[in-house]
């Protein structure tokens, strides 16, 4: 069942009361993929808007003859924000592929057809969210075009080790804090994956970060501010955290 | 003052009924430029939402000499009844690209956002009609201009680079 506060909390249905938000809900269901599943393909009719409940979708451009990338990647999209949202702008089909790029990724998916019926029934609930959106392209569209005039970033990966004794030990918090501030860092092209266990379970919950050109470097023992402080750190400011790295 | 007659030949105006027309009337400004001249510079903010009337209107990016824009150069023209001006509805709230006057004459709309946006506020059948025209316009752009990336690094891709 997909909550209120869960709606409340993406940006295309700021506004909306509660009434607004539980009609919204009659359109939506949940679902969840395996890392590397394709929820829909560039081309196809967009009979779906999509909201990232947990992990990461990446949008893609497909080449003919060969397997997806990460180098494909045009957006990331994270927790609480929406994709797929040419189901609401003509010719109404996807522009891009969209792939689960975590162990397991949950989304909600809103059949286009009854979001759009909500809105010529209710045009207030039709005007706020198609403002919303243009507010979330336009954000999107100042993303890009950031992304496309910097220089070129080298190829940053964060792996949060999330076996079962990793849990345990806490790796969820520092995954939660990860993604944290990845949403606020406008860094889209930092991959975040989760995996198992590196075989040194007393050191959980470890955290590899892996930067192109660089030997990767394992931190051991993390929490969440152990977290930030090598995201904003190394990740951002490529100065590894010797005081946690795993020997 | 601008007829409604005018205002329904506009595409984007064509769901709306004579009351909402005159409504959107109260918040249009007639305005005349000769050829060449600016009516609105890029990066400025875009506090009104245009229509061209008669001549023809050329968007253009004013990136500094020797600079060029990584994509495309989006440039396009503006013929009559054509609604413009669109980045008044989204972030950072700045025009994209500079609008000149490119035929002898341009008779354009001036079409106040902050009064559009109340217009909505009070009409929310006129605000879902047009934001869904808005939101078209700003949705195609993003699309070509996303298109023009994924061309350009697939290209990168297969070349092997």
């Amino acid at each position: 069942m997909i909550g209120n506060d869960f709606l409340q909390s993406v940006g295309i249905f700021k506004g909306l009361d509660e009434n607004q938000l539980a009609t919204v809900q009659s359109c939506c269901r949940e679902e969840q993929h395996m890392a590397g599943t394709k929820l829909f393909e560039e081309g196809e009719p967009a009979s779906h808007l999509y909201i990232v409940k947990k992990g990461q979708i990446d949008l893609r451009f497909d080449l003919p003859g060969r397997p997806t990338s990460e180098k494909n990647t045009i957006s990331s999209i994270l927790e609480f924000k929406a994709f797929g949202w040419s189901a609401l702008v003509a010719p109404y089909k996807y522009s891009l592929s969209a792939y689960c790029t975590n162990q397991t990724c949950e989304v909600v998916k809103i059949d286009q057809q009854c979001l759009t019926k909500l809105f010529e029934e209710n045009s207030r609930l039709g005007y706020l969210v198609l403002s919303n959106m243009a507010r979330v392209i336009g954000k999107r569209f100042q993303k890009l075009e950031k992304l496309t005039t910097a220089a070129p970033v080298s190829m940053v990966k964060v792996i949060v080790h999330l076996a079962t004794c990793g849990i345990v030990a806490g790796a969820r918090e520092v995954m939660g804090a990860l993604m944290e501030e990845m949403s606020s860092s406008n860094r889209s092209d930092i991959k975040v994956e989760s995996s198992g266990c590196i075989g040194k379970c007393p050191t959980e919950p470890n955290v590899t970060i892996e930067i192109e050109g660089e030997d990767p470097v394992v931190y051991q023992k993390m929490d969440a501010e152990k977290m930030r402080q090598v995201f904003h750190q190394h990740v951002l400011g490529g100065q590894i955290q010797t005081d946690f790295v795993l020997n | 003052m601008i007829d409604n007659e005018i205002l329904k030949t506009v595409e984007a105006l064509k769901g709306l009924n004579d009351a909402q027309l005159t409504a959107i009337q109260k918040c249009c400004e007639k305005m005349e430029f000769n050829q060449g001249q600016r009516l609105f510079s890029e990066g400025e903010d875009s506090a009104h939402l245009w229509i061209a009337l008669d001549g023809e209107v050329e968007l253009r990016n004013d990136l500094p000499q020797g600079q060029t824009n990584p994509v495309e150069d989006p440039i396009s023209f503006i013929s009559k009844a054509e609604l413009f001006g669109w980045s008044s509805f989204m972030p950072p709230f700045e025009y994209k690209l500079s609008a000149y006057c490119a035929s002898q004459k341009c008779e354009v709309v001036r079409i106040e956002k902050e009064s559009l946006v109340k217009l909505f506020e009070n009409d929310a059948n006129m605000g879902y009609e047009l934001m869904s025209h808005i939101l078209r316009v700003i949705g195609t752009h993003f699309y070509q201009f996303r298109n023009g990336i994924a061309k350009r690094w697939g290209h990168d891709i297969m070349s092997g680079w």
